[in-house]
């Protein structure tokens, strides 16, 4: 057995080190009636056919031609340059734990400190961390701050239906354990912006938006951060990286917290795992900021030295009613995020962002030509990026059997399954690795199906 | 550059050894039974250790010390090896509380950073006597009775908090300075009495702020934390009589619960509002009348883990008895908690001390939403 | 080595250096919104050649467990096998996308099913779900689920968890985080939890008790079964948390001590890599009784086909999707190539190798629960009478060429070191990590300034953390304001 590396002779000499007969007898401590349990599990595979089983369960899933791909809404497919995946490949960085070490952690703790940089720039704001597990647990933290700014005296969140909705499930979990807050505003799901506003008031911590939205939209945020902060509250805004190559970020704007999921930036959709939180937020409100955060500073010889800092805040965390225990986060997925936004660089992360505009845009006006589909149907003048709704005429389940069974294409998501009032429409996303003859290909195969 | 006052009282804990309990007053009669002077060894223990670790640290701090004449300081001092030492107060010929108070005066018209000193509770309280909360106090155990928070728990140890405060590496908490009234210990009757509070370098309760990364947790952060815990509690029942018992933490907690509170009174809360402030002991028997419901929050005092003694003038057997057992919420941070391995109850009353100690494990508010179970004294 | 700073991403950064050039669009341009378009994103100009040899050089700066030795107690840093990288990088499971019509992703649906039931097997759960991210999110969902347990019941009085003061510090943040009062209950001289401070605790305001077994002391508690049985009879149920599974797979089953939930750190036990902090991924398992309660959609079979259900009373999503699908490909690939034997023989010799380390050290350093231990084991990393405490013994173990243990935990060990070599390193190299340990036993003695001013030959020397504190910089010449 390879996995442990122990010769016979070996054993031997540490069990007569140690005093003990045999390798059972280093479990006195375990009820007889529970030790050594008879495990139902399959035989093993040996290192020689393990590869080969795996490919052959990854065989039973259709393969998956990403240009053929225009499903989105919340996971993409994005183009990922090399050099990501040749450095998370370094034992060096996904082998070592957190830096508590920093004299040997360099590192790690200088990649997250530039890509806590990059955040920064990218989102307008003045602090990151270095990242949560996902997008949706990243608005949790969100929101619990803004309770905490609150010093738990306002209760309630105001929050936009137009946000991704498994979010929306995931903070209403959180917050269900703790009486701290109640949510109003997302079950109207028509609810728009100027109604949503109207529901800030006095006991408001956090009026929380996507811009762009669940829906591609990018929403009309001008003179949005006034009204928030008139009545004392904070905007927190979920957002989009790739959009963040093209548009004002939410920083500019006014936001207080940015938050989205940075798996488009050089990591594979994965099945939905693990993807990366982004957190940025203003300087203000470091101190109630949670995960970790790299910190500048020198050592013992002047060198400049990041290291871990502010762990203390933790300890404040906890103290209000809204606390908080996620310390973890998607470290590697942060640095691959850091290898992309290096790799792009301020130039390639703007074509990219254009090149999603232009084929969104292109996609959708072929589209909004066929007879029988209509795009954006409920807002079809707002600017929209990368992904965009469309009105079937027969129901989305049924489009997408059609594409994918005689097309090979796997269409967009079924809004129904979140939106009642949205049955019979899709979510359809365009990227930069969806080509002109792939996009030509959707809108051919839906053409075939057109009333 | 760090300035530290010293000074050793030289009788204490010379009556340990010879049956005495305590030296104050009864010095000559501990002098007859043959009691050998202990401070000095205990003191110069200390300071040889002192030197070690400064020898062994890299970028060690320069010190330079301020002390009395001869026995009272300056002798060990110097046979510990330290040079830089200023006598600032000749010491009597048969050294007297005196001394050490004239020597404090000394030290603090210097501006000390801090006073090291080596005695029992008695010199604890002639020295913070005067410099209160000002200047910040560590004590070199040598007395028999220690009770006061202010002391490191063994001379090694002390020496090496005074390091490590020297080299910012822990901060300052406040604790209780008690005194046990000599008299009645004599009689084996343990009537401890809570005199001030003082500042002193605290070796902090450490938090796990994260997976493997451990902070020390912030002593007056942690008071706040219990704050906001009683304030829940005292929220929920707003009809009800809270009263809030003596010494440094409740004090700190009541400051957190904006009650302005004194370190030996007693002061009670009601409706949301302070409805008596260092009530006498019928004060609090007339309150308990008008309110049914009715909670007392204590805090064990000094370093021994007492939370009621005897000669407790405002909280009597009586009115322990009319409050009830298990109306009394414990509250300590855990760095107390940390030297106090078990809750001592001796209120004179033995059938009342067997109903409070009847529980083996009783329950302590370390924080918010955090409570402890702290095994109670046989 | 060179120990010259390596400049940033931003200090490298010329204006109008190119990286990754994309191609012009290939279809009509639409207008942009100019009023909405930014001047630029902010991000640093650099080559691909600059970026790769910037990150080969931090690379060179960073320890991992294909460095060295990593004994950090309760992390189980053990080998991340390659192999297993490689299968998670197959486009068959990396490029698939969780909102697939799931007749497009049986393949997905079928690791994760046979996941559930393995891991259900090994703790002896009824029921598992892949969904929490990480331990600590796991300890919040099990938290959740009994909670639901107790208010589906009409109980609402449970508001009490009781944790021993040896757990690891996410247990009572994560009490207090779903709304509970954390009770810490005092561990007895043998080291386990005290039975007595149990009783006394154990009442109808008791939701619960979260135990770790084997504990952070690395000791299998000695009275688990009286525990399990107090908390039951007074109502409660108890949480496992499963950090210390290395020590158990194929040693013991957790659901068959009377366990109700614990999570699973698949970062740990199941050899899935710690990535420098994440991700990990936390699935828990339950028992009957627990069930309903799971956070859903799990993955369920019909016949030969799989799909999704969602359990009747779930306490609702704690994450996106399936939770980190491309861990569980790698501790899937991890418990295929072991089975149960391999599972078994991996935890033995994880004991073996604390066990043989604790007898070469307890000479040296104070071992204060000195008995037979599981995987991992508690030492005083203080060295008497020279004033080198445990956090010299670790910046002096950089040195040495080898990652420290954990420093100061469990809290109820002053000076603590708590160390757990695992099950991947061999002999030789646990002989040379006891032997710098005595070596550095010997400084502290007769050079105790080279040990407190340790380290010597790493990257930087020890960082001034008050510093970073006090002066924060928290990102590269950001402009504030």
């Amino acid at each position: 057995m390879s996995y442990v590396p122990h010769t016979n002779a070996e054993r031997s000499e540490m069990l007569k080190a140690i005093g003990v007969a045999d390798m059972a007898d280093l479990f006195p401590d375990v009820p007889a009636r529970v030790r050594f349990p008879k495990l139902d599990l399959p035989r093993p595979v040996s290192e020689l056919d393990i590869a080969r089983e795996m490919r052959a369960l990854g065989g039973r899933n259709v393969a998956v031609d990403p240009s053929l791909s225009f499903l989105g809404a919340g996971a993409y497919h994005h183009f990922r340059p090399a050099e990501v995946d040749y450095v998370l490949s370094r034992g060096e960085f996904y082998t070592s734990y957190t830096q508590y070490q920093p004299e040997v952690s360099q590192g790690m703790l200088q990649a997250l400190f530039e890509y806590q940089s990059m955040i920064c720039r990218l989102t307008g704001m003045e602090v990151s961390n270095a990242s949560h597990y996902d997008g949706a647990t990243a608005l949790a933290e969100a929101v619990l701050l803004a309770l905490n700014v609150a010093q738990g005296k306002r209760g309630k969140i105001v929050l936009s239906p137009a946000i991704h909705p498994q979010y929306r499930a995931v903070l209403k979990t959180y917050l269900g354990g703790t009486h701290a807050a109640t949510i109003v505003g997302d079950e109207d799901a028509s609810a728009d912006l100027p109604r949503l506003t109207s529901l800030v008031d006095q006991d408001t911590a956090a009026f929380v938006i996507q811009s762009p939205n669940f829906f591609g939209q990018c929403e009309a945020v001008e003179g949005l951060a006034d009204a928030v902060h008139r009545a004392g509250a904070l905007l927190v805004v979920v957002t989009d990286p790739i959009a963040l190559g093209l548009f004002r970020p939410p920083g500019s704007y006014g936001a207080d917290v940015v938050v989205c999921d940075g798996q488009s930036l050089g990591i594979p959709p994965s099945f939905g795992g693990p993807h990366l939180g982004v957190f940025a937020a203003r300087m203000a409100h470091v101190r109630r900021l949670s995960g970790h955060l790299v910190g500048e500073t020198v050592d013992a010889d002047g060198r400049r030295a990041y290291v871990l800092t502010l762990a203390t805040r933790e300890q404040h965390i906890r103290r209000a009613k809204a606390t908080s225990n996620i310390c973890t986060n998607s470290a590697v997925c942060a640095l691959g995020a850091a290898v992309y936004l290096a790799t792009m660089g301020n130039n390639g992360l703007r074509q990219v962002a254009e090149l999603c505009f232009h084929k969104s845009h292109y996609a959708a006006g072929a589209i909004g030509k066929l007879k029988g589909f209509t795009v954006n149907p409920q807002a079809p003048t707002q600017t929209f990026f990368k992904e965009f709704v469309v009105r079937l005429p027969h129901p989305a389940a049924e489009v997408n059997r059609h594409l994918r069974e005689r097309h090979g294409i796997i269409g967009g998501y079924d809004l129904g399954r979140d939106y009642p009032q949205l049955r019979g429409h899709m979510l359809l996303a365009v990227t930069e690795v969806n080509t002109r003859a792939s996009i030509d290909r959707l809108v051919r195969a839906l053409s075939e199906i057109a009333r | 550059m760090t300035r530290i006052g010293f000074l050793i009282n030289p009788i204490a804990g010379m009556g340990g050894r010879v049956g005495l309990k305590g030296t104050d007053g009864v010095a000559a009669e501990a002098a007859r039974r043959g009691a050998q002077p202990i401070a000095n060894t205990r003191a110069l223990e200390a300071l040889r250790e002192l030197r070690r670790l400064l020898e062994g640290t890299p970028q060690a701090p320069d010190l330079t010390w301020l002390t009395v004449s001869g026995t009272m300081g300056c002798d060990a001092l110097r046979a510990a090896g330290f040079a830089a030492i200023e006598v600032v107060h000749d010491a009597a010929a048969e050294p007297s509380a005196q001394d050490t108070q004239a020597a404090v005066r000394q030290f603090l018209a210097a501006k000390v950073d801090l006073i090291l000193f080596c005695g029992g509770d008695g010199t604890a309280r002639d020295i913070c006597g005067i410099t209160g909360e000002s200047t910040p106090i560590l004590g070199i155990p040598s007395g028999v009775k220690m009770y006061s928070g202010a002391f490191g728990v063994t001379p090694a140890r002390t020496a090496e908090i005074l390091l490590r405060y020297i080299r910012q590496e822990i901060g300052l908490a406040s604790v209780d300075i008690v005194d046990l009234d000599e008299e009645k210990y004599r009689r084996d009757e343990w009537a401890v009495r809570l005199y001030m509070s003082a500042r002193t370098p605290f070796e902090p309760s450490y938090v796990q702020a994260a997976k493997a990364l451990i902070v020390g947790a912030d002593e007056d952060a942690v008071k706040e934390d219990i704050a906001a815990q009683l304030r829940e509690e005292i929220d929920a029942r707003p009809g009800a009589l809270v009263l809030l018992g003596p010494g440094s933490t409740l004090q700190a907690v009541a400051r957190a619960l904006h009650v302005d509170k004194t370190l030996l009174g007693i002061d009670a809360i009601a409706h949301g509002g302070v409805v008596g402030k260092d009530l006498a002991e019928h004060q609090i028997l007339e309150l308990l009348t008008r309110y049914g419901e009715r909670k007392l929050i204590l805090s064990p005092i000094g370093g021994q883990g007492f939370v009621l003694g005897r000669g407790n003038q405002q909280l009597s057997p009586t009115v322990i008895r009319k409050i009830g057992a298990e109306n009394i919420i414990l509250i300590a941070t855990p760095a107390k908690l940390a030297r106090t391995e078990v809750l001592r109850f001796d209120t004179g009353d033995p059938a009342l001390d067997a109903d409070l100690l009847s529980r083996k494990f009783l329950p302590v508010v370390i924080g918010y939403r955090r409570t402890r179970l702290v095994k109670t004294a046989s | 080595m060179s120990r010259s700073a390596i400049p940033t991403l931003h200090e490298l950064s010329v204006p109008g250096r190119h990286g990754v050039d994309l191609p012009a669009p290939d279809v009509p341009m639409a207008t942009l919104p100019a009023a909405d378009v930014r001047a630029d994103c902010g991000l640093p100009e650099l080559s691909q050649l600059d970026v790769v040899r910037h990150y080969l050089a931090l690379s060179q700066r960073n320890f991992g467990v294909d460095t060295g030795f990593y004994p950090l107690g309760s992390c189980t840093m053990k080998y991340n096998p390659k192999v297993n990288e490689e299968i998670a990088r197959f486009p068959a499971f990396a490029e698939t996308h969780p909102l697939q019509d799931i007749d497009t992703v049986q393949g997905n649906l079928a690791l994760m099913f046979e996941l559930q039931q393995w891991l259900a097997e090994i703790g002896g759960f009824a029921g598992v779900s892949l969904q929490p991210a990480a331990g600590a999110h796991g300890e919040f969902t099990g938290l959740l689920m009994m909670r639901a347990y107790h208010h589906a019941r009409g109980d609402h009085k449970r508001t009490r968890i009781l944790i021993p003061d040896s757990a690891h510090g996410t247990n009572p943040a994560s009490t207090t985080m779903a709304g509970f009062t954390a009770v810490e209950l005092p561990s007895d001289e043998r080291g386990n939890v005290h039975l007595e401070a149990v009783r006394a605790a154990c009442d109808e305001t008791v939701a619960g008790i979260m135990m770790t077994n084997p504990n952070t002391l690395g000791l299998f508690e000695e009275q688990i079964e009286q525990v399990v049985s107090l908390v039951h009879g007074c109502g409660g149920l108890v949480y496992g948390d499963g950090a210390n599974m290395n020590a158990l797979a194929g040693i013991a089953r957790p659901g068959d001590l009377g366990f109700d939930v614990m999570h699973f750190n698949l970062h740990k036990t199941f050899s899935t890599p710690h990535g420098g902090g994440g991700p990990g991924a936390g699935p828990v398992g339950v028992s009957a009784r627990l069930t309903d309660f799971l956070p859903g959609p799990l993955i369920a079979r019909d016949g030969d086909s799989y799909g999704l259900a969602e359990p009747k009373k779930s306490i609702g999503r704690v994450s996106t999707y399936f939770g980190n699908f491309g861990m569980f490909v790698r501790a899937y690939a991890y418990i295929r190539r072991h089975g149960a034997a391999g599972l078994r023989a991996n935890s033995e010799h994880a004991v073996l190798n604390a066990n043989y380390l604790r007898v070469k050290l307890r000479d040296a350093y104070v071992v204060p629960y000195d008995r037979i231990n599981m995987h991992e084991f508690v030492c005083q990393g203080a060295i008497d009478g020279t004033g080198v405490r445990a956090l010299d013994v670790a910046k002096r173990l950089l040195d040495y060429g080898f990652h420290p243990p954990t420093n100061y935990f469990p809290l109820i060990v002053p000076e603590a070191l708590m160390i757990e070599p695992t099950e991947t390193e061999s002999k030789p190299t646990l002989d040379a990590f006891a032997a710098a340990m005595h070596a550095i036993a010997q400084e502290a003695k007769s050079d105790p300034t080279l040990v407190k001013s340790a380290p010597h030959d790493t990257p930087v020397r020890r960082v001034d953390e008050v510093k970073a504190a006090r002066e924060l910089v928290l990102a590269d010449r950001v402009k504030v304001g």
